[in-house]
C-alpha cells in the first residue's frame, strides 16, 4: 500500500488538526494530547466547505455494539458543529453520515498516511 | 389474511369505496394527514380535488410570500407521503354538483364519481362589498398565492405608487403590510369606526391605529365605499405629462374621495359553500346565514358527507381560525374510521398576533358585554400601550382580554381564562407594569389545560409524554408536537417539561457539558480561587474525560477573562474555537472575514484608502458594517498574515469581531460638529473602546454613545448605553439586539464621565464572573434575583463589599492588552499554522467566487459546477 509522507510531527500542535493534500484529496489529520493520531475526510458535508481539519477535538461516552461505554475522540465541524468520529469517521450526529477514515502512522518524527 | 397476498390484495382494493375530500386548504390537507393516521387509505381510495393549481399551502404566512417570493416555502403538502399512502390529488379540478341520494359528485369537466365517503373542506372566499367599479383590473382580493403574484405584478408597474386596503381588520391589515412591503403608500379603509373591531374594544382599536399610523401608514375609519371611479386612461397617459395621476377615485359616502392605484378588498369571508347552495336538490342543510350545517361529530345532514373548516356551521357559528379546522379535521377523519368518542364543543376564538409589528391580543369578551361584567384598564399613551380585563361581577374569573402594544401577559390571561382559574385578589396587579405579577404556574394549571393550541395539546399529555421517557423539549414536541404549529406556546411548553421532569425526580441540572460538573460560574471560581491558568490543569483537577467543543472554548474564555493571557499561547491555542484559532470569523464557504477596529467609526482618509487597497488587493467584499466598521470578507486562511501585515502596519488593530468580547462603541457624531450635541460622545466612545479592547466575556458586548436625548448612536440598544444630557451622561444596561431584542435599563443619571468608566468597569467584572455561558448582559440582568435594585446597590452602593476587586481585576485585563495580530503576525510559528494545507502552498480549490453587484460572493453549488465545465473546457 502506498505510503504519503507528510510533515514533521511537530508540524501539528497536539489537540488540534491541520490539512493535507493527497493525490488532488483533502485530508484532516488530527494528533491528540497523548500524541495519537487520526486522519478523516476533511470535506464537511454538512456545511460543503473542507474545513474539518480546523474543528475542535472532543471526547464523548457512547455505548457500543458491545454494550459497554466507550469514549470516542471526535471533531466538531466549525461550521454547524456536526461531530465526527475521528477513528471511523462516522458523523455522531446523523447516523446517514460516514466520512472516509485512513491509517495515518508515525515514521520516527514524521507523519505518514497509507492508501488513499 | 388468506394464503394467497396477492389475490386477498386484489380483493381488497376492489372493496375499495372511494372517499373524496374537496379541497386542499390547510384544513383539508390537514384532514389528509389525520386520515392517513386513522388508516383510511388503506380502507378506501382517497381522492383529493383542488380548485387551484398548486397542494395545500400555508395561508396564516402567506404575506411573507411578498419577502421571499417563493410559493415552495409556504408548501404543506409532502408529495410523495400523498403517493406512499396512494392518495389521488387532483389539482384545477372544481367539483359543480353533489348527488347525495345516490351519492356522487360531478366534475366541471362532466366526469361522475361516487362516494362512499365525502368530506367538503372547501373553505371560504373573500368578501367584496358590492360597490361599482370594483371590476376595475386594479381591483384584488388577498386570498391565494394567485392574487399575490396579481398584486405584484401591478404594484410593479411603474406609475403605481399608492394602495388602498378596504377592511381595517385582521387580514386587512395583514393585506397592509404586504402593500408596505412593495413600496406603496398605503391606506387603510375601515367601514367601521375603528379597527379590528371584532376583537378589539373601541380604545384597543385606537390605539392600534395611532400605532400603525406612525409607521406610515394613513387609517380612514367610519368611510363607507360609493363608487371606483376608473381614470385608466389618464393614468397610462401620464408617462409624459402628469406624475400625480392615479388610476382610480374612490367616492366615500360623506362626499369625501381618495386618489389611489390599486384597492385590495380584505372586508371579511364568506363560508364557500357554493356547491350546496347552487344545487339545491342536494338537500343538504345550510346555516341562516350560509355556510353548511355540521353537528358535534362533522356531519351534514346527508348520510356519509361531512364538513370541515370555513365552510362549515356549527352552533349558528362559522369559524375563521385554523386550530378549530384542524380540531373539525381530526374529529372527521376519527369519525369515518368509527371512533366516535371526539366532538366538536366549539372553538376558542382568543388570539395573539403581530400586526405590522404591532402586539395584539384578543381573549374572550373582548368588549366587555357580559351582563355585570367589570373592567380594569391600564394605558400608556407614551408606549402605546393598551391592556383590559373583563371579570365577574365577584372578580373571581376572567371572562375576557384585550392586550395592544404589549402582549407579555397573553399566555398567562388565557389559561386564566380557559381554564376557570380564580383571580388573585387584585385582578389589575394582571396588567400593571412593574409590578410583580402572580404569574400562572403550570402546576396550578388542571391538566386538561391546553397548552399548544394548533395541535390540540394539553399540559396532561405533555406531562404523560414526559413520564414515558420524552425527557427533552425537541422529543416532547416530536412526540405531542406541541409547539411545532406557530410556536407561541413554546415557552409554555419548555415550563410544563421543566415542571414534569421535577416532578418526577429529575433535578435539572445547569452543568457545562459531560466534562465538568459545574456551571459556568462554578468554573469561573475554581479558577479564580486556584489560580488556574490552563484547561489541563483544571480537567485534571476538577473534571474528567478528553474535553469538548463546549467546555474547551468556555473555559479558553474564563481564562481570558481572569488573566488575559494571549490567546494563541501554545497551550491555549487548542482551546479556542476557529474563529479565535485563526482570529477571523469563519463564513460559510470556510473562507474569513478581517474586521479593523475604528474606534467609533472615526477614521482618517489616509486609513481608508490603506482599507480600499488592501480590499483591491486580496479582492475582498468589503461592506460598512451595523457598527461604524469596514468588514472584508472572502480572504482565505493562507491571506489572513499577509493581510494583517498591511493593516498593522498602517496602524490598524484587531477589532476582536471573531471574540465574545467588546465589539465596537457605536457613536454619534457630537457636540464637536453636531448643532444639538450636548457632550463630547466621539471623545467617550474612543475612551470605551480602547479601555475595554480584548476584554473576553460570557457574550460580544457593544456599547453606544450618543452626544443628546436624539440618540442617534442607538444607545439603548446596546450592552451599554450611554446618552448626554445638560446634568451629566444617563447609563443604560443590558439591551439588545439580538433574537430577543430588549431595551436597555437605565441604571444611573447624571453622572461625570469617571464614574461611568468605573461602574461600567464594575459591571462588566461582575457580569463575567456571575453569568452564564453564552448569555446576553440582557439575559444575565434579568436572571439577578432582586433585578436592576440588587446591581444597582452592588455595583454603586457596593453592597456586596467588592468593587474595589472588580476594578483591580479589569484593571489587570486592560494592562495585559495585546493586539492579537501584531502579536500573531511577528510569530513565525504561529504563522506556520495559517496554510490551507500542511504539505503543499496550493489553496482550496473549493472556494470559488463570483460577481454580483462589482464584488465577489461565494459561488453556490450550482454556480461552482458551471465555472468547472468552463475551465476544463
Amino acid at each position: 500500500m502506498k505510503q504519503h509522507t507528510i510533515c514533521p510531527l511537530n508540524d501539528i500542535l497536539p489537540e488540534t488538526g491541520v490539512c493535507a493534500l493527497i493525490d488532488g484529496k483533502q485530508i484532516a489529520i488530527f494528533r491528540t494530547k497523548k500524541n495519537d493520531l487520526f486522519a478523516i475526510d476533511n470535506y464537511d458535508p454538512f456545511s460543503q466547505a473542507n474545513v474539518l481539519s480546523r474543528g475542535l477535538i472532543g471526547g464523548t461516552t457512547i455505548v457500543n455494539e458491545a454494550g459497554m461505554d466507550e469514549e470516542v475522540l471526535y471533531v466538531a465541524s466549525p461550521i454547524y458543529k456536526q461531530r465526527f468520529n475521528l477513528a471511523t469517521g462516522q458523523c455522531l450526529d446523523d447516523v446517514d453520515v460516514t466520512l472516509a477514515a485512513y491509517q495515518v502512522t508515525l515514521n520516527k518524527d514524521t507523519v505518514m498516511l497509507e492508501g488513499v | 389474511m388468506g394464503k394467497n397476498g396477492t389475490i386477498e390484495k386484489n380483493a381488497v382494493i376492489k372493496n375499495k369505496g372511494n372517499l373524496i375530500v374537496i379541497g386542499n386548504g390547510m384544513v383539508g390537507h390537514h384532514f389528509v394527514e389525520r386520515a392517513i393516521e386513522q388508516g383510511l387509505h388503506e380502507q378506501f381510495e382517497i381522492h383529493v380535488f383542488a380548485e387551484e393549481d398548486r397542494p395545500a399551502y400555508d395561508r396564516v404566512y402567506l404575506s411573507s410570500y411578498f419577502e421571499h417570493k417563493d410559493a415552495s416555502k409556504l408548501n404543506l403538502v409532502d408529495l410523495s407521503t400523498y403517493e406512499s399512502s396512494q392518495i389521488q390529488l387532483h389539482l384545477n379540478q372544481q367539483i359543480v354538483t353533489i348527488d347525495s341520494a345516490n351519492q356522487s359528485i360531478t366534475t366541471a369537466s362532466g366526469e361522475q364519481i361516487e362516494y362512499s365517503e365525502l368530506v367538503l373542506a372547501t373553505g371560504s372566499y373573500p368578501f367584496v362589498p358590492p360597490i361599482a367599479g370594483r371590476e376595475h383590473p386594479h381591483c384584488h382580493v388577498y386570498r391565494t398565492i394567485a392574487d399575490l403574484d396579481d398584486i405584484l405584478a401591478i404594484a410593479e408597474l411603474p406609475k403605481v405608487k399608492k394602495g388602498v386596503v378596504v377592511g381595517g381588520g385582521l387580514l386587512g391589515l395583514e393585506a397592509a403590510k404586504a402593500l408596505v412591503t412593495l413600496g406603496l403608500e398605503t391606506y387603510v379603509v375601515e367601514f367601521a369606526s375603528q379597527l379590528m373591531g371584532v376583537q378589539l374594544d373601541a380604545s384597543g382599536g385606537e390605539i392600534l391605529k395611532r400605532k400603525i399610523e406612525a409607521l406610515g401608514v394613513t387609517v380612514l375609519t367610519g368611510k363607507n365605499t360609493q363608487e371606483i371611479i376608473s381614470h385608466t386612461d389618464s393614468a397610462s397617459d401620464a408617462d409624459d405629462t402628469d406624475d400625480d395621476a392615479r388610476y382610480l377615485t374612490m367616492q366615500f359616502a360623506d362626499g369625501t374621495t381618495l386618489d389611489t392605484d390599486m384597492i385590495v378588498f380584505s372586508a371579511g369571508i364568506r363560508p364557500q359553500d357554493a356547491i350546496i347552495k347552487n344545487n339545491p336538490e342536494c338537500g343538504i342543510v345550510m346555516g341562516a346565514r350560509g355556510g353548511i350545517w355540521i353537528d358535534e361529530h362533522c356531519r351534514t345532514n346527508a348520510d356519509h358527507v361531512y364538513a370541515i373548516g370555513e365552510c362549515a356551521v356549527w352552533d349558528n357559528q362559522i369559524f375563521g381560525l385554523v386550530a378549530p379546522g384542524y380540531s373539525m379535521a381530526s374529529i372527521c377523519a376519527a369519525q369515518i374510521a368509527g371512533h366516535n368518542e371526539q366532538i366538536f364543543t366549539g372553538a376558542d376564538m382568543s388570539t395573539k398576533l403581530k400586526l405590522m409589528g404591532v402586539d395584539v391580543g384578543s381573549i374572550g369578551d373582548a368588549h366587555g358585554t357580559t351582563e355585570g361584567g367589570l373592567s380594569y384598564l391600564y394605558q400608556n399613551p407614551a408606549e402605546g400601550i393598551y391592556k383590559k380585563l373583563v371579570t365577574t361581577a365577584d372578580n373571581k374569573r376572567l371572562l375576557g382580554a384585550v392586550l395592544v402594544g404589549d402582549t407579555e401577559d397573553y399566555n398567562n390571561l388565557l389559561q386564566l381564562y380557559l381554564n376557570d382559574i380564580d383571580l388573585p385578589a387584585h385582578p389589575e396587579s394582571l396588567i400593571l407594569p412593574n409590578v410583580e405579577k402572580p404569574m400562572m404556574g403550570i402546576d396550578n394549571l388542571p391538566d386538561n389545560a391546553m397548552i399548544c393550541s394548533c395541535y390540540n395539546v394539553t399540559k396532561g399529555s405533555i406531562c404523560s409524554a414526559v413520564e414515558n421517557g420524552a425527557y427533552s423539549i425537541a422529543d416532547v414536541k416530536a412526540v405531542t408536537k406541541a409547539g411545532t404549529g406557530c410556536g407561541g406556546c413554546a415557552p409554555m411548553v419548555k415550563d410544563t417539561v421543566s415542571y414534569q421532569l421535577k416532578t418526577l425526580g429529575f433535578e435539572i441540572k445547569n452543568d457545562l457539558c459531560e466534562h465538568f460538573t459545574y456551571s459556568r460560574q462554578e468554573l469561573y471560581s475554581l479558577i479564580r480561587v486556584h489560580g488556574i491558568k490552563t484547561f489541563d490543569e483544571l480537567l485534571t483537577e476538577h473534571g474528567h474525560g478528553h474535553g469538548c467543543e463546549i467546555c474547551k472554548p468556555t473555559v479558553a474564555s474564563i481564562l481570558a477573562s481572569c488573566w488575559n493571557d494571549y490567546v494563541l499561547k501554545p497551550e491555549l491555542t487548542p482551546l479556542q474555537d476557529s474563529n479565535d484559532y485563526y482570529l477571523g470569523n469563519i463564513q460559510k464557504d470556510g473562507t474569513y472575514s478581517v474586521v479593523p477596529r475604528v474606534p467609533g467609526g472615526e477614521i482618517t482618509a489616509d486609513k481608508l484608502i490603506v482599507l480600499g487597497q488592501v480590499a483591491k488587493e486580496f479582492n475582498l467584499y468589503t461592506k460598512i458594517t451595523g457598527g461604524q466598521r469596514v468588514d472584508l470578507f472572502g480572504a482565505r486562511m493562507e491571506q489572513l498574515p499577509d493581510i494583517w501585515t498591511q493593516l498593522v502596519e498602517a496602524g490598524f488593530e484587531t477589532g476582536h469581531a471573531y471574540g465574545k468580547s467588546l465589539r465596537t462603541v457605536k457613536s454619534c457624531v457630537g457636540n464637536d460638529w453636531c448643532r444639538y450635541g450636548v457632550d463630547d460622545s466621539m471623545g467617550l466612545a474612543l475612551r470605551l473602546e480602547d479601555r475595554y479592547k480584548g476584554v473576553r466575556s460570557p457574550h460580544k458586548i457593544k456599547m453606544g454613545v450618543s452626544g443628546c436625548m436624539r440618540e442617534c448612536a442607538e444607545a439603548q440598544s446596546k450592552d451599554f448605553g450611554m446618552i448626554a444630557t445638560e446634568n451629566g451622561w444617563n447609563l443604560f444596561i443590558g439591551g439588545n439586539g439580538g433574537i430577543t431584542p430588549r431595551h436597555a435599563e437605565l441604571f444611573a443619571t447624571g453622572i461625570d464621565t469617571e464614574t461611568l468608566v468605573r461602574y461600567i468597569d464594575r459591571i462588566i467584572m461582575f457580569y463575567i464572573k456571575t453569568a452564564d455561558k453564552l448569555q446576553r448582559t440582557s439575559k444575565w440582568r434579568e436572571s439577578l434575583e432582586g433585578g436592576l435594585e440588587y446591581l444597582q446597590a452592588v455595583i454603586i452602593e457596593d453592597s456586596l463589599g467588592i468593587v474595589d476587586e472588580l476594578e483591580a481585576q479589569m484593571e489587570l485585563l486592560i494592562q495585559n492588552y495585546v493586539c492579537e495580530w501584531a502579536e500573531t503576525i511577528n510569530d513565525t510559528e504561529k504563522l506556520k499554522r495559517f496554510r490551507h494545507f500542511v504539505n503543499s502552498e496550493q489553496g482550496d480549490d473549493n472556494v470559488v467566487f463570483v460577481t454580483e453587484r462589482e464584488q465577489i460572493r461565494p459561488a453556490t453549488d450550482s454556480e461552482k459546477s458551471a465555472i468547472r465545465v468552463v475551465e476544463l473546457a
